[in-house]
């Protein structure tokens, strides 16, 4: 359905396993699921994903702002990133300024999320 | 520092993995499902099943889980806002999605028939809904608690729950006292063995901090402990010891205690134990 790759970063296994899971079903290309950032962080320079969700607040050296500094700086600056908070509004404008695309509050319905993924990614091959 | 913030984002969070793990499920079990047979081998079948029964339990969870945040905070909303009837109706509603996960658990077998299957289905369905209803009254209501509240409002989670201090210097029975009075436990103290032993018979408390080395040696806090794990299983035992007590301790957790607090005592410390054994209990009621 999608030619498009995706990655999900969140280090709730009981969030991104199910979420990936949706996904691949859904008919991505391919779908990575990262816990932790060195992981996304080596993900995201090796399979430049056409989209990329993660969580912002990380149990972590490193939180989603960062990454997502990194990742416009060069790492992948064509990625389209969306942030997902617990708490909807806070650093928005911030991950706004940096390149994120959009910023979604949890809980989210993956339907409604896909939906989303939907608008924000066409898929302009065709396939 | 747990806050009022802390425990409705965690709340927030557990409808959050209710939500995505059921949908997963209940396409897994519709996908099985085509033209009114069970389109999958023997061991795709079983191995669907499995994983839906993994994820309803976790639904369970979250769903003890989510209870016990909604004691802890709901003294407070009481204290602040008066009597909130949207409380009752989400734990209602989170009540019957544990119900309904429940009962999906018990139906399905290994290699469940088509029927058992779709019953499987319309029940997560059921579970989506009702969790789509329980988020939608939590996410209603909690703005406005937060108005009324304020984000940075420290909750006092010990829930009324009963807690026996033994130490022999009395100073520090007080001090541990009147910290945990202001996190909303109800303490008893004693500074010797034996009245230690005669207030667990008396006042059955749920949680006990134990000193180890006690003023008189013929008997320590390992007798108490020995004690109430005979005549009161279900109380937690926390020792009090000197950090460098390490075999005592060992001997102490083989003998069935949780965990130690340390002299000198970390107030951090001392609050994150006592806030995990507080959800721990709350989960093991439910």
């Amino acid at each position: 359905m999608f030619n498009k790759s995706c990655l999900i970063l969140d280090d709730d296994d009981n969030i991104r396993e199910p979420f990936v899971k949706f996904l691949i079903r859904k008919g991505f290309k391919k779908v990575f699921g990262a816990a932790k950032a060195s992981e996304a962080l080596a993900l995201i320079e090796k399979e430049k994903p056409d989209f990329i969700l993660m969580d912002i607040q990380l149990e972590d050296e490193i939180d989603g702002v960062e990454i997502l500094k990194r990742i416009k700086d060069g790492l992948s600056p064509a990625s389209q990133v969306i942030m997902l908070s617990g708490h909807k509004g806070l650093f928005e404008k911030t991950c706004r300024e940096l390149g994120a695309i959009d910023f979604w509050g949890k809980p989210m319905d993956p339907h409604e999320m896909l939906e989303k993924i939907q608008v924000i990614i066409p898929n302009k091959d065709g396939s | 520092m747990t806050t009022f913030q802390d425990l409705m984002h965690d709340l927030g969070g557990e409808y959050t993995k209710l939500l995505m793990g059921s949908v997963v499920i209940k396409e897994d079990m519709d996908f099985l499902v085509q033209d009114g047979h069970i389109k999958a081998s023997e061991s795709e079948l079983k191995e669907t099943v499995s994983y839906a029964r993994n994820v309803l339990l976790r639904v369970k969870q979250y769903m003890v889980s989510a209870f016990g945040f909604l004691t802890l905070v709901k003294p407070l909303i009481d204290e602040k806002v008066g009597p909130n009837n949207a409380l009752f109706t989400l734990k209602a509603k989170n009540d019957e999605i544990s119900r309904l996960a429940e009962e999906t658990i018990k139906s399905l077998t290994d290699l469940p028939s088509i029927e058992i299957v779709k019953t499987a289905s319309e029940n997560i369905q059921k579970i989506i809904a009702l969790s789509k209803e329980a988020e939608k009254i939590f996410f209603t209501v909690k703005p406005a608690l937060y108005e009324k509240i304020g984000q940075k409002t420290e909750v006092a989670f010990g829930n009324g729950f009963k807690v026996l201090i033994l130490d022999d210097q009395k100073d520090i029975c007080d001090y541990l006292s009147n910290f945990l009075k202001k996190k909303g436990f109800r303490v008893e103290i004693a500074t010797t063995a034996n009245e230690a032993i005669g207030l667990a018979k008396s006042m059955i408390p749920q949680i006990a901090l134990l000193d180890i080395k006690l003023d008189n040696p013929s008997t320590t806090g390992i007798d108490v402990l020995k004690h109430i794990r005979i005549y009161q299983p279900g109380c937690r035992c926390f020792m009090i010891t000197l950090v460098d007590d390490k075999e005592i301790l060992k001997k102490c957790l083989d003998l069935g205690a949780i965990g130690a607090l340390t002299k000198p005592f970390n107030v951090d410390e001392i609050k994150n134990s006592l806030f995990k054994i507080v959800m721990e209990i709350l989960n093991a009621a439910e």
